[in-house]
């Protein structure tokens, strides 16, 4: 017997079946004579059993032909069958009317032919007693169960869509499936990392939810998830499920499940709510890459060949718009061990909504808190009782849930969160109340919901200049705006009252900051300059008041506010006060420069942005007569200490915007390791590539660009940087580096702009400022065509471009921004027109430009900057109607520019 | 014929026990190897085997048992 030899030889034994059995199923006909001649030792058992296992392999052979053509019942009782919409391991879901209620439904049918036993009649009953205890949006519902003419079936919700495997193969599309709805669903797809998190979020949550009720799906994978129509994903086929609690007939040891998804517990007969997250986070993989996470050999998976199974790569790898967060959930979710995977699926579902909104993930949340330092700083130890009231609950209540919704539903909740906490504060002892509403918690709530809407408009890195003097700020979405205006009165309310206690009248001096912030990012700077007046006024209380402690986050928070005063007079163009109001941020070191150092860094980060700030100026200022430059030196604080090395080369100077420039660079080289400061230097760098002197001795554009890409790399999700590293990509290139590389390089730039811009615009696809860069970036490589000596291209890029502008300034009618980026655009195609030597084009886009200059100044709202372009837009005007008059005296009076002179029309036309 | 061999193996399959049911379906209908089968029931590999072989016997002597079954 068999099982009465060593163990060793059994398992040379089931290796030759196992090979005997492959070679049948790959139609090789094996003969049995051969594998008992080559294996001598098995000779018996192999005559004696290989002709029964051909029997069955025969038998499966039958089996599968018949349910690939299985007899379709016309009908059932009250269903009338339709067609076959899919099939699976345990059964065929058919399309069907339900006669008496008139509606379509779905019918899953059991196979009556397979294996139709107890144990699999009890599962198909079990299945729907459990899945139709399920309510969820993302469950397809069961209506029923019956067993008809010898089939069983259930009933569901028929839902009009693709399963995600077909999509994911793109066979929806393919002729045979080209219906309508596939044809809506595949549009639904997203083809973005973020668009994918945000869908698996679905299905994660709705996991949570059954995995809550005590049901387990352990069946995820791609063909049991379905794409709607609306764009919304199911989970079909809790077939498999078993009640958490009971698990009567399933634990047996039946495998179950389709292997390629299953977790490697499951092997082992073990389920649990992390094997649903496992088989999730496989199904997620696939959805993000397009492949199998395992390879695409058909049935193999990790435990096929090693017992210790290989982790799987990350997803990045494979379809590089993939974050390293996203990357991170992935491998989090799909971890071999358990313990290591997400605990619940409402964790996964949580992370991936944070990528989907491009906010930190939970796992990340630890490693970034670099990103919010120079908030929380100043935050701590401002309070150090926390009593929470009935509104003050409320209020962190909502305000914490807050980050699951988008703009539009948030701005509904805020509304409703404000109108509760007033109808409690209305109730509740007054004294009491204020105390509490500015707890801490409150605060941080609130922070939380600020930080993740506050556009990166104050940061003047962020501002994109073109070569007619043009600041275009990033433009921000109504819907963002409104969050902002919106959390307005939760600041006030936390302005209010309160005792007399450093922590709280800190907290408050930071409350009329943080609204003083809104208003300037709204661009309401009439509010904000009072605002941040407050907030000054409250902070010089304090800590004159303050004799005996030390309060050393004040005067950075004192710089930081009048140099949010200063940007905003720039904002408007009032040089002379904005300095005024810099020289009052630098004199705010005074003291701590000169006694001790508390916190260096973000002392020092602070100081290096004043000076920054001094030295990121606007292109009109750079010509400017010496004697208006000279009111434009910033003077270093009497008794400041400031680093060596700055000391020696700066002190004595007064501070011209180059110098500071210089300065701040040299303060922050040393600072590196904190990704705040190397991201200040990267803007310094950026700063200098006007500055020939700087320029002739290193590279800054490729030092800000080199900064930048790591920071990308290290903080892929931080917006802000990759942001600044586009607009740097699409910097000119400065002048005195000019040579036969430039052609390229600027090329590569734009084209690696281009591409890190589309993977802002897909996370963000309702935020103009993104879409406005994308413009931006058409508008330098037309400029780039330019260089390249290729006119048709910048022609076509330039066209483009302008579309864009146009497509965005319809979106977005109000937005400054992009009325200012078009503007620009105009003015550079239709200089670039004037090279062409194109008059009758010409004169329309300079006409185009002066009417949108004009449009503006009318609405009183024409920023400075853009007299110098409308005086200059209305000589090409003038120029160009001469040009036109003088087409047939060619060459009478040769124009500057004779290149394009040739090609133009008007030239062709001359005599 | 086919559709004999098929109603033949059916009623065999359906008259061994549930435990040599399961291997079977396991081995040739959900294509698991004799490794994975092993970890799935948390048996040893040689156990697995045997298990196996032992319902493919059974069945044997099933399908043996029915007149003009041409397997042996």
């Amino acid at each position: 017997m068999l099982s009465d030899k060593p163990c060793s030889e059994s398992n040379r034994f089931d290796a030759i079946i196992a090979e005997f059995i492959e070679a049948f199923r790959c139609n090789e006909k094996p003969s049995i004579d051969e594998y008992a001649e080559k294996h001598t030792e098995f000779a018996d058992q192999i005559r004696e059993l290989l002709p029964t296992i051909i029997a069955v392999e025969q038998f499966r052979e039958i089996q599968s032909d018949e349910t690939s053509s299985p007899p379709m019942p016309e009908s059932l009782g009250d269903l009338k069958i339709v067609r076959e919409i899919g099939r699976g391991g345990m059964g065929i879901v058919f399309e069907a009317i339900q006669q008496s209620l008139d509606r379509r439904v779905a019918v899953k049918i059991l196979p009556s032919q397979m294996l139709l036993d107890e144990k699999r009649l009890k599962r198909f009953t079990r299945e729907a007693q459990t899945a139709a205890r399920l309510h969820h949006t993302n469950i397809v519902p069961i209506l029923g169960v019956g067993k008809i003419d010898g089939f069983c079936f259930h009933l569901m919700q028929l839902i009009d869509g693709v399963a995600v495997d077909k999509l994911i193969r793109q066979e929806a599309s393919t002729s045979e499936n080209n219906t309508s709805i596939s044809r809506e669903v595949i549009e639904r797809f997203p083809s973005s990392p973020a668009g994918i998190a945000r869908l698996s979020a679905q299905v994660a949550d709705a996991l949570r939810y059954a995995h809550q009720q005590g049901v387990l799906h352990r069946d995820i994978k791609p063909a049991n998830l379905i794409l709607d129509t609306e764009g919304v994903l199911w989970i079909a086929d809790f077939g498999l499920s078993k009640s958490v609690e009971s698990d009567a007939v399933t634990q047996t040891g039946d495998v179950l499940g389709t292997i390629r998804y299953m977790a490697p517990e499951q092997f082992l007969g073990e389920s649990d709510p992390r094997s649903d997250i496992y088989s999730l986070g496989l199904t997620i993989y696939e959805m993000l890459t397009g492949r199998s996470a395992f390879g695409t050999t058909r049935g193999s998976y990790p435990f096929a060949n090693s017992p210790s199974a290989l982790p799987l790569c990350r997803p990045s790898k494979w379809n590089p718009s993939i974050t390293k967060d996203l990357d991170a959930v992935i491998l989090k979710a799909t971890a071999l061990d358990a313990n290591d995977r997400y605990q619940t699926a409402g964790e996964l579902a949580e992370d991936l909504q944070c990528v989907a909104e491009d906010r930190p993930i939970a796992l990340r949340r630890a490693s970034i808190v670099h990103r919010i330092w120079r908030w929380s700083r100043r935050n701590r130890g401002y309070s150090s009782s926390i009593c929470i009231s009935v509104s003050a609950t409320i209020l962190v209540a909502i305000l914490s849930t807050l980050s699951y919704f988008s703009e539009r539903e948030l701005n509904e909740k805020i509304k409703r969160a404000l109108a509760n906490t007033q109808s409690a504060y209305n109730k509740e002892n007054e004294q009491r109340l204020k105390a509490e509403s500015t707890s801490a918690i409150a605060w941080n709530a609130l922070d939380e919901v600020f930080l993740r809407f506050a556009p990166p408009g104050a940061v003047p890195s962020a501002v994109i200049n073109d070569e007619d003097g043009i600041s275009i700020r990033p433009a921000i979405s109504t819907a963002t705006a409104e969050v902002l205006q919106n959390l307005l009165p939760f600041y006030t309310q936390l302005t209010q009252g309160g005792d007399d206690s450093v922590e709280h009248r800190l907290r408050i001096a930071e409350a009329h900051r943080r609204i003083g912030d809104i208003y300037q990012r709204l661009e309401s700077y009439d509010l904000a300059e009072k605002s941040f007046g407050k907030s000054l006024e409250l902070f010089h209380g304090v800590s004159s008041d303050n004799k005996s402690g030390v309060l050393p986050d004040v005067p950075i928070a004192r710089a930081f506010v009048y140099n949010e005063l200063a940007n905003i007079h720039r904002a408007q163009l009032k040089h002379r006060s904005e300095i005024v109001f810099r020289q009052k941020a630098l004199d705010s070191f005074v003291n701590i420069l000169s006694g001790f150092e508390p916190d260096k860094t973000e002392l020092l980060f602070e100081l290096s942005r004043t000076l920054y700030l001094h030295g990121h100026h606007d292109r009109e200022v750079v010509g400017k007569p010496k004697s208006d430059r000279k009111r434009e030196l910033l003077f270093w604080p009497a008794d400041a200490k400031l680093p060596p090395n700055v000391q020696e080369q700066f002190f004595a100077k007064g501070i011209s915007s180059e110098l500071a420039t210089e300065a701040a660079i040299q303060i922050l080289e040393p600072l590196s390791e904190n990704p705040e400061c190397r991201f200040l230097l990267a803007l310094c760098y950026q700063n200098v590539t006007r500055d020939t002197q700087r320029v002739a001795a290193g590279r800054p554009d490729t030092k800000a660009i080199k900064i930048l890409t790591e920071l990308v790399d290290e903080y892929p999700d931080l917006t802000e940087y990759r942001y600044a590293l586009c607009v740097a990509w699409i910097a000119d290139v400065p002048k005195g580096l000019r040579n036969r590389d430039t052609i390229k390089t600027v090329a590569n730039r734009a084209q690696q702009a281009e591409e890190s811009a589309l993977i802002l615009v897909q996370t963000h696809p309702h935020e103009p400022a993104y879409q406005l860069l994308r413009a931006r970036i058409v508008l330098r490589q037309a400029s780039n065509a330019i260089l390249a000596k290729n006119l048709h291209e910048s022609e076509r890029l330039y066209e483009n471009s302008r579309q864009m502008h146009e497509t965005l300034l319809q979106r977005f009618p109000n937005s400054m921004p992009c009325q200012l980026a078009r503007i620009s655009c105009l003015a550079q195609y239709a200089r670039h027109e004037t090279r062409v030597a194109d008059p009758a084009q010409s004169r329309e886009l300079w006409g185009e430009c002066i009417h949108a200059i004009e449009q503006l100044e009318s609405n009183g709202g024409a920023p400075g900057f853009l007299r110098k372009l409308k005086a200059d837009a209305l000589h090409q005007v003038s120029q160009a109607n001469t040009d036109e008059e003088r087409v047939p005296n060619l060459n009478a009076k040769p124009r500057k520019i004779g290149a394009g002179r040739k090609e133009s029309r008007e030239g062709l036309k001359t005599p | 014929m086919r559709q004999e061999l098929g109603e033949q193996l059916r009623q065999a399959l359906s008259d061994i026990s549930s435990t040599d049911q399961e291997i079977i379906a396991m081995r040739h209908f959900e294509d698991l190897s004799n490794r994975e089968i092993a970890e799935a029931l948390e048996i040893e590999q040689d156990a697995a085997s045997i298990r196996y072989v032992r319902a493919i016997r059974r069945l044997k002597s099933i399908l043996d048992s029915i007149p003009g079954f041409g397997v042996a």
